[in-house]
């Protein structure tokens, strides 16, 4: 096959109309308000309103099949319609306290409701720097009872962002357990929003009981682990710059201003083929100013932009003088000194193949050799593991190629999801000199437990021996950690404690506790729907518990490991508090607030569209 | 023998309910559903670790506005703006693609930035402050899809004092000292060097405002870089006759239009005023309504012809049908990476191989139809740069015009014969690409008439994707199990057998090859595949009796009463290792072998285990009963056998009782080499 995740059914969405009250007026005139002129061109077309004509059977059967709301999976169902409720009154009251909210909060509760104090009293900085203060409470004391009091308590917990910009509330629910006249669920509650001193956030886990019939009613709230974030003197702040240091630059204001569905439903599907929009980026220097420049990788039909920084802070696309502007499917590229002469070479990974490109010194490019690979390739990583002078290459090969799969009679999904060993090949590829490269995969030992779904690799030296040793994420399955010993590797990810089974997306290293040795940081998934699934009986019904462990370990989160100094890891992943990181893709260390401590991002989501009903 | 074949629909299908779950994700992904969307980003502070070491962390997503809900996807940390404080470019799925995240944190922290110049990557520096380590490494790739700064950044309290920095270049093991580092500075360090050069940032100015992005708009001219044939379908007449879509006889825009749609009368109106130059150009417009599809043809005849000479249009019209707009949308999903429903107007122009060349959301006019039209015979590579959506350079070729995806679509809607269809009248580039993916196409309607418990059918269609991808296992064995299964075993054998050099360790392949080899008369070459079976699973009764009935015709009568022995035990009631044990112990030449005795018993017990008398026993028990000299009995014996075998209709064997009948008669036992009857 080919290169694309995802072949999908169909469902039959086109539709007609019959009303005669569509006509509208073509706009004459152009307008300068960009905003007001989709508006005007949006309302000029006529629009075929929704009505299937025929959704085919056999597909309603396989949608029931991982549709929640059907009976099998009893906690989605009761998950989907109070997180409903939750999202329309609780949280939509706390953003913005008007009566359809509040009308809504008290059909939620039911008459007889107890809570403790939502925000609780007795706050403590548990954490206090120049540019954050962290406050929690062990206090558990009562609101006062029934709905009133309830509210009562709801209104002390907007008091800390009255006020406040960009608020945003949210509940998502991560257990759910039936009991025999209740229903319990925890909740995960986040609140969020920004006051002339800086941001604020609030995280709390509810206890909550609910009437076991619908409609559900909210009966009982004990609020845990309640938590402010806080400025302090100072703050900690983000703020997107892009539109303004790509103000003008058509490459952001034409293109990369729009998502990756937007380009979709205008491509190709030739073009494309991937419902994933996983492509990276490179921050090096092309030109030898020292100043960081950006390459940014695009799927077919879009070229890849070299955004060039410029010594006012503002960066233009220079890829077509550059000669990167590859129309290609890419996901992600390395700026890189492959010739030793003091430039930064360009490697780009198409779908499948690494192409190599000479960096004259000026910041521009002229391909020299490209690599098949039989994988289809997601990240690359580069370091001199031979030690001979010139940086080696490793290539992530996620899903195996079709003729991979044509030639060992693999199916293209992982089998079986939660240890799979069928997809497509990694490579180390040996740089000889002269941009020559030379597959060694097989030679230096790294040719085992080589057919995971790679997604990520990074390099570092794990044992302080001097040689770089590589960490391997993997979806699906089991990670790999290969010590070098001379130019050659042993997978040991076993006995070093990392072997991390679980949807492996992303791999860091950094040093977590300050100590001088490299820990790691996985990124993986963190599912709610994951979590509350697999605590059911009818998940996997048939599966043996270690099986049904290692499924349940898949939405576990990201991974914390802690180097220890002698050749093992501790997994200090669920106390260390950094392992909610949702559907995490890239995971990176940084130091947010230049304590000297290295801090953690994530980047991710799978997939948002205008649809509601997330999965 | 049913009983002893093996599971004869064996295929993958003990995944095929993975698979489908797999399928149906896809399907509500590819139908614009959220999955894990609406996620915020995180960051995590580091508190500092615990005195054992553990690190502690908390969640500040929230209170430092990286929360944004993008999709996010890769990260690449920077200190962008020189101000010591690191920023990062990330890019989303969602739009913006790419943000920069400005670092705007208020502290009273400095910080140190070190570039190492020349090749750095696996460069550590570490820094000593307030007598604790601080390392950081060069890295290229690290996180997902990455590559960070080169640009060392170490973040430093305001009271810190760094009383030792030291740099361990790749392929070293020592550090060695660096000299001249003060906080709030960017240094530079050049190999073989001791001491830091400060490095002057440029003075960055205040960034211009932003510039408005314009809202996202229905509209699009697709230009389709690798065009599809467009799939048989048809239109309504106003005279409500059925009419094929396409003529192939010239180019040809199909528009979509309806009366209540202003814009579609202002473009129906803008192409009538030139249709002498569209017409010039050799393109062919078929205007189809889509007026209430439902209603009445006459009803919608009125309804469109009434239009029709209010504005005084002279267009070809049509009428759209229901198969018509479904076929579409099939098509449309095929074409497009995400299909969104069309509004209204669209049109499609279609080339004279009947190939979907462009496709228009929203009116067109007609000047660039005629570029359009004029481009039709385009060379591949000026269309794949026409197809992108800005300039740029194809180090490939886009992947080429392949079915595989229009025919996913057609099976959602259970239409595997409309797939094939369009499969047998699709012609294949030579790429090798397209073979193949033609190859899977015919791989999936086959699949898909299995399901639909049309066999035969699947048969010819895995076939053909045998035929276009011959080195496709999974293809060839898919179709020797259906032909096992309906008995084809001359033809499964070659495919059993290229299956099983793939798949040494498939038992299934093995016991259907080597049972296929039994039905065609090639039992000797089943042997070696028995022995494997009967060694890997000493307590299949089955593998010892199939060896020992292979053993016997390739000539080793004595391994094959060992076999035919072990199989009785573990089945006592196997008719056929009954039988074919008391066939050899009576007549064989070899004395040694021959037991007429227990010949005797063992096919009396066959006889038991079938129930009835059956004429292959009967004449087995008959040779028994000769071999002890009971030759009365035997002949009486015989005789019964041969008017079962002449009422079933058994020729061979009637004439081989016969024959026998006649040695009993003269008083004679039965005796034959080593290979059986």
């Amino acid at each position: 096959m080919r290169w694309f995740h995802q072949i999908g059914l169909v469902l039959l969405g086109l539709s007609l109309v019959s009303c005669g009250d569509k006509v509208k007026e073509t706009p004459t005139a152009v307008s300068n308000d960009p905003q007001a002129a989709a508006e005007a061109e949006a309302a000029s077309l006529g629009e075929l309103p929704e009505r299937g004509l025929a959704a085919h059977t056999r597909l309603a059967e396989e949608w029931a099949q991982v549709d929640p709301s059907t009976e099998a999976w009893e906690s989605e169902a009761f998950t989907e319609s109070i997180s409903s409720l939750l999202k329309k009154g609780m949280a939509a009251w706390l953003v913005a306290p008007d009566e359809e909210a509040f009308i809504k909060v008290k059909k939620t509760l039911a008459e007889t409701i107890t809570s403790t104090a939502l925000r609780p009293s007795a706050l403590k900085a548990i954490y206090q720097t120049h540019e954050i203060a962290i406050l929690e409470s062990t206090a558990r004391e009562m609101a006062p009872p029934g709905s009133n009091g309830f509210l009562e308590a709801l209104t002390d917990l907007a008091v800390p962002l009255k006020g406040a910009s960009d608020k945003r509330a949210k509940f998502k629910v991560k257990h759910v357990q039936q009991q025999e006249d209740t229903i319990e669920a925890h909740l995960l509650f986040e609140f969020r929003g920004k006051r002339p001193e800086g941001w604020h956030q609030i995280t709390s886990v509810w206890h909550t009981q609910w009437t076991p019939a619908e409609p559900y009613h909210l009966g009982h709230v004990e609020v845990r682990a309640y938590r402010e974030a806080v400025p302090s003197e100072g703050r900690l702040e983000f703020e997107d710059i892009a539109p303004r240091v790509l103000a003008g630059e058509p490459a952001y204001t034409d293109h990369l201003a729009y998502s990756f569905d937007y380009w979709r439903s205008r491509s190709d599907r030739s073009l494309v083929a991937d419902l994933l929009g996983a492509q990276g980026l490179v921050v090096g220097d092309v030109n030898g100013d020292l100043l960081d420049d950006v390459y940014v990788l695009q799927p077919g039909g879009l070229p890849n932009r070299l955004l060039l920084h410029e010594t006012d802070g503002t960066a233009r696309d220079v890829a077509p003088d550059a000669g990167v502007a590859l129309l290609d499917f890419c996901r992600s590229g390395l700026l890189i000194d492959l010739d030793q002469d003091a430039d930064n070479d360009l490697v780009v990974a198409l779908a499948w193949a690494v192409v190599f490109f000479e960096n004259d010194g000026s910041g521009t490019f002229t391909p020299r050799d490209k690599i098949a690979s039989d994988g289809q390739i997601n990240s690359m990583a580069a370091a001199d593991y031979d030690a001979d002078g010139f940086l080696d290459l490793y290539v992530c090969g996620r899903d195996a190629s079709g003729a991979l799969k044509a030639e060992q009679g693999a199916l293209g999904i992982p089998m079986p999801y939660y240890d799979a060993n069928n997809g497509g090949p990694n490579m180390l590829l040996r740089n000889k000199g002269n941009f020559a490269f030379v597959d060694v995969t097989r030679e230096v030992g790294m040719d085992v437990n080589n057919r995971r779904f790679s997604l990520a690799c990074a390099w570092e030296d794990v044992d302080n021996d001097g040689d770089q040793d590589l960490y391997v994420s993997n979806d699906f399955g089991r990670n790999n950690l290969f010590r070098n010993d001379g130019g050659r590797f042993t997978d040991i990810a076993v006995e070093a404690g990392v072997v991390d089974i679980g949807p492996g997306m992303s791999a860091a290293w950094g040093d977590h506790n300050a100590d001088g040795l490299m820990d790691l940081y996985v990124g993986n998934m963190w599912s709610n729907a994951g979590n509350r699934i697999t605590l059911q009986d009818a998940f996997l019904p048939e599966a043996s518990k270690d099986t049904k462990a290692q499924a349940r370990r898949h939405a576990r989160g990201n991974s914390v490991y802690v180097n220890q100094g002698d050749g093992t890891f501790e997994d200090a992943t669920h106390v260390s508090g950094a392992n909610m990181a949702r559907w995490a893709w890239s995971s990176n260390f940084m130091d947010l607030n230049n304590d000297g401590h290295e801090d953690l991002i994530v980047a991710n989501g799978m997939i948002t569209t205008e649809d509601t009903g997330d999965l | 023998m049913s009983s002893q074949s093996p599971e004869a629909n064996r295929t993958p299908n003990a995944s095929y309910a993975y698979r489908k779950a797999w399928k149906a994700l896809n399907t509500m992904l590819e139908e614009g559903r959220s999955y894990s969307g609406y996620e915020r980003n995180s960051a995590f502070l580091n508190l500092g670790a615990a005195a054992d070491g553990t690190p502690r962390y908390a969640d500040v997503s929230g209170a430092c506005g990286l929360d944004t809900l993008d999709d996010g996807r890769s990260i690449g940390v920077t200190d962008w703006d020189f101000d010591g404080r690191l920023d990062f470019w990330i890019t989303n799925r969602t739009a913006p693609r790419l943000r920069l995240q400005q670092n705007r944190s208020v502290t009273k922290n400095t910080f140190v930035g070190i570039r190492l110049l020349g090749q750095a990557i696996g460069a550590r520096v570490r820094l000593t402050v307030n007598g604790k380590p601080h390392v950081r490494t060069v890295r290229a790739g690290q996180g997902f899809l990455a590559q960070s700064s080169a640009w060392l950044h170490f973040g430093l309290p305001q009271d810190a004092t760094i009383t030792r920095a030291e740099v361990r270049w790749p392929g070293q093991s020592e550090y060695q000292a660096i000299e001249g580092l003060r906080a709030g500075q960017f240094f530079t360090l050049t190999k073989g060097q001791r001491n830091a050069q400060a490095w002057q940032a440029p003075q960055q100015p205040i960034l211009h405002d932003a510039k408005p992005i314009t809202p996202p708009s229905q509209r699009a001219r697709i230009v389709m870089a690798s065009p599809l044939p467009f799939p048989a379908t048809s239109y309504q007449s106003f005279r409500g006759e059925a009419r094929p879509l396409l003529t192939h006889a010239q180019p040809m825009l199909v528009n979509l239009w309806a009366t209540w749609c202003h814009p579609c009368l202002t473009e129906m109106q803008e192409w009538n005023a030139h249709q002498a130059a569209l017409n010039d150009a050799g393109l062919h417009i078929l205007a189809l309504s889509v007026d209430d599809v439902d209603a009445p043809l006459s009803e919608r005849q009125q309804t469109v012809q009434r239009f029709l000479n209010k504005h005084a249009l002279t267009l070809e019209t049509g009428l759209a049908t229901t198969d018509f707009l479904e076929t579409l949308e099939v098509a449309g999903r095929a074409l497009l990476d995400k299909f969104e429903t069309l509004p209204i107007p669209s049109s499609l122009l279609i080339d004279t191989q009947g190939r979907a060349a462009f496709l228009y959301k929203g009116p067109v006019s007609s000047e660039q139809l005629l570029q359009d039209v004029a481009k039709l015979g385009a060379p591949d590579e000026a269309r794949h740069l026409a197809a992108a959506h800005f300039p740029g350079t194809w180090m490939e070729s886009p992947w080429p015009a392949t079915p595989t995806v229009m025919i996913d679509k057609f099976m959602s809607f259970g239409k595997p014969t409309a797939a094939k269809r369009y499969l047998d009248t699709f012609t294949s580039s030579t790429d090798q690409r397209a073979q193949q993916d033609l190859s899977e196409s015919y791989y999936l309607v086959a699949n898909e008439l299995r399901i639909q418990k049309r066999e035969l059918e699947a048969i010819r269609a895995y076939e053909r994707a045998h035929a276009l991808a011959p080195h496709k296992h999974l293809v060839r064995l898919e179709l020797a199990t259906l032909l096992f299964k309906h008995r084809r075993y001359g033809k499964a054998v070659p495919h059993l057998a290229a299956s099983l050099r793939t798949d040494l360790g498939n038992a299934n392949t093995r016991k259907m090859l080597a049972l296929s080899l039994v039905q065609t008369n090639r039992s000797p070459e089943a042997v070696p595949h028995f022995e494997i079976l009967a060694q890997a699973t000493p307590g299949d009764g089955n593998a010892h009796l199939w060896l020992g009935h292979s053993l016997k015709r390739a000539g080793q009568p004595d391994k094959a009463l060992i076999h035919l022995r072990q199989a009785l035990r573990i089945l006592p009631n196997a008719e056929l290792a009954a039988n074919e044990l008391a066939w050899i112990l009576a007549t064989s030449t070899q004395d040694e072998i021959r037991n007429p005795q227990e010949a005797l018993i063992f096919a009396q017990r066959a006889l038991e285990s079938a129930g009835q008398p059956r004429a292959g026993i009967l004449d087995t028990l008959a040779a028994a009963q000769a071999a002890n000299g009971d030759f009365a009995a035997a002949a009486k014996t015989a005789t019964h056998a041969l008017k079962l075998a002449e009422a079933a209709g058994n020729a061979t064997l009637a004439n081989a009782v016969q024959q026998r009948l006649i040695l009993y008669q003269q008083r004679q036992p039965y005796r034959e080499p080593s290979a059986g009857k």
